[in-house]
């Protein structure tokens, strides 16, 4: 079991924006998860293992988004309590039989922005804009994603793609999303 | 107000950072250019988003595949230590380590402090899988004092907690049993395992009839143990079958 110390070291490593260590996150804790979900909950294993991927980008994303700022329990039970409503929502889907809630009105996923993880789902268009995100090329691909994805400081932009200044940098950021909203607008 | 300022402003009004959201959306109301504006960065932050998503996506499905294809069919006995955990080369490390350790202990010590050595080598906590803790669940809700004691590993305090609950579920009985076995408090986890292995309706009654058998070995009641483990490993679709058959050719 992670003790509460390294918990609280990965989560300030995320919180610098070291988008690798969702690799770590996964690989710690996809077995207890699955066999969890699959004891628990009805799962299969390919659902629970593709809930569990969805469940470690949410909890990444709520971090570095700012909606989560301090760990209030483990990292596996924030994990857990995302995985198990993404597999309650497929098991709907797949008219699969429900999964009794035993903890219901108790759950850390309430803290977080479901915004954030329903558009996983809910995003129509979404060929249109990965072809639009595709066409503007690098850096701004690059400049675009640190920036507003994982919320990185304009001068650690500057550092990643080798730009001369951060003024140069911001200057290139506005030109590329000018440049991605002409391509996106309907 | 020129272009950036003015992305500024829609930048923060997106992200929830903008002081007076009320002004700004009155503002885009009488302003259709703004309110264009605004709604194409939303979707240029929809496509970067899923953009990104889905590139962190594949890279978690990368992984996924590379954990499932390693998976080879068994060929050889591997005895196991650590339950539920990735098996990788340095857990092979620790537990022949361990194994050193618990053959040391055979050779020098009295039959009865080897078994409780071997309980505990077999032993791990198992994961908290009954109660989430939430923000500010720690001041007075006595049950989360417990949980988040014993996901702590302060099983210590966790007994305590769970001691004092006025009416404690199967849960949190097996968690009480849990903090007792992981003190080497055999003679006391020992019959609350067994009482929960019998429950019909209890979706660890099968672990704990595996834990009954640990706390057993502990007490130096090998035959009891033994006898509890051949059972779970007449059924191979037991949840602790795995373990129960390891356990067993080690005694």
């Amino acid at each position: 079991m992670q003790t509460q110390l390294e918990d609280t070291t990965l989560f300030e490593a995320i919180k610098r924006g070291d988008h690798h260590l969702i690799d770590q996150l996964y690989l710690q804790h996809r077995d207890a998860f699955v066999t969890y979900a699959q004891r628990q909950l009805y799962a299969t294993e390919a659902d629970a293992a593709d809930c569990f991927q969805d469940a470690v980008i949410a909890f990444y994303k709520n971090i570095v988004s700012g909606k989560l700022q301090e760990l209030t329990c483990s990292i596996r039970t924030y994990l857990f309590s995302i995985g198990k409503r993404l597999v309650y929502r497929r098991n709907k889907k797949r008219q699969r039989e429900p999964a009794t809630d035993h903890e219901a009105g108790i759950n850390p996923a309430d803290e977080l922005d479901w915004s954030l993880i329903d558009r996983f789902e809910h995003a129509h268009q979404q060929e249109v804009l990965q072809t639009a995100m595709n066409k503007i090329g690098s850096p701004c691909r690059e400049i675009l994603t640190l920036y507003y994805y994982h919320h990185y400081p304009i001068e650690s932009i500057t550092e990643s793609v080798g730009l001369p200044s951060d003024g140069a940098t911001r200057i290139k950021k506005m030109r590329c999303l000018k440049e991605l909203k002409k391509l996106v607008k309907p | 107000m020129n272009p950036e300022d003015q992305q500024d402003r829609i930048d923060a009004y997106l992200s929830g950072q903008l002081t007076d959201p009320e002004r700004f959306e009155r503002e885009m109301r009488t302003d259709p250019q703004l309110q264009s504006e605004m709604e194409a960065t939303r979707m240029a932050l929809d496509a970067i988003h899923i953009s990104e998503t889905n590139r962190l996506k594949r890279r978690l499905q990368k992984l996924e595949n590379e954990a499932v294809n390693r998976q080879e069919p068994p060929q050889a006995k591997v005895v196991s230590i650590n339950r539920k955990r990735n098996r990788s080369r340095y857990s092979y490390a620790a537990a022949a380590t361990v194994l050193i350790v618990v053959a040391a202990y055979f050779l020098l010590r009295p039959a009865a402090q080897n078994d409780a050595v071997l309980a505990m080598a077999a032993f791990e906590p198992y994961d908290n899988i009954a109660f989430t803790i939430t923000k500010g669940a720690t001041a007075g809700e006595d049950r989360a004092t417990a949980y988040i004691a014993y996901e702590r590993a302060a099983f210590d305090e966790a007994e305590a907690a769970f001691r004092s609950l006025s009416s404690p579920s199967a849960p949190d009985r097996f968690y009480l049993a849990q903090s007792l076995l992981a003190q080497q408090k055999f003679a006391e986890a020992a019959p609350l395992f067994e009482e929960l292995a019998g429950l019909d309706d209890f979706n660890l009654s099968q672990e704990s009839e595996y834990y009954a058998a640990l706390s057993r070995l502990g007490l130096g009641q090998r035959e009891r143990a033994e006898a509890t483990l051949q059972r779970i490993t007449t059924d191979a679709n037991h949840s602790s079958y795995a373990e129960a058959v390891d356990l067993l050719e080690e005694l």
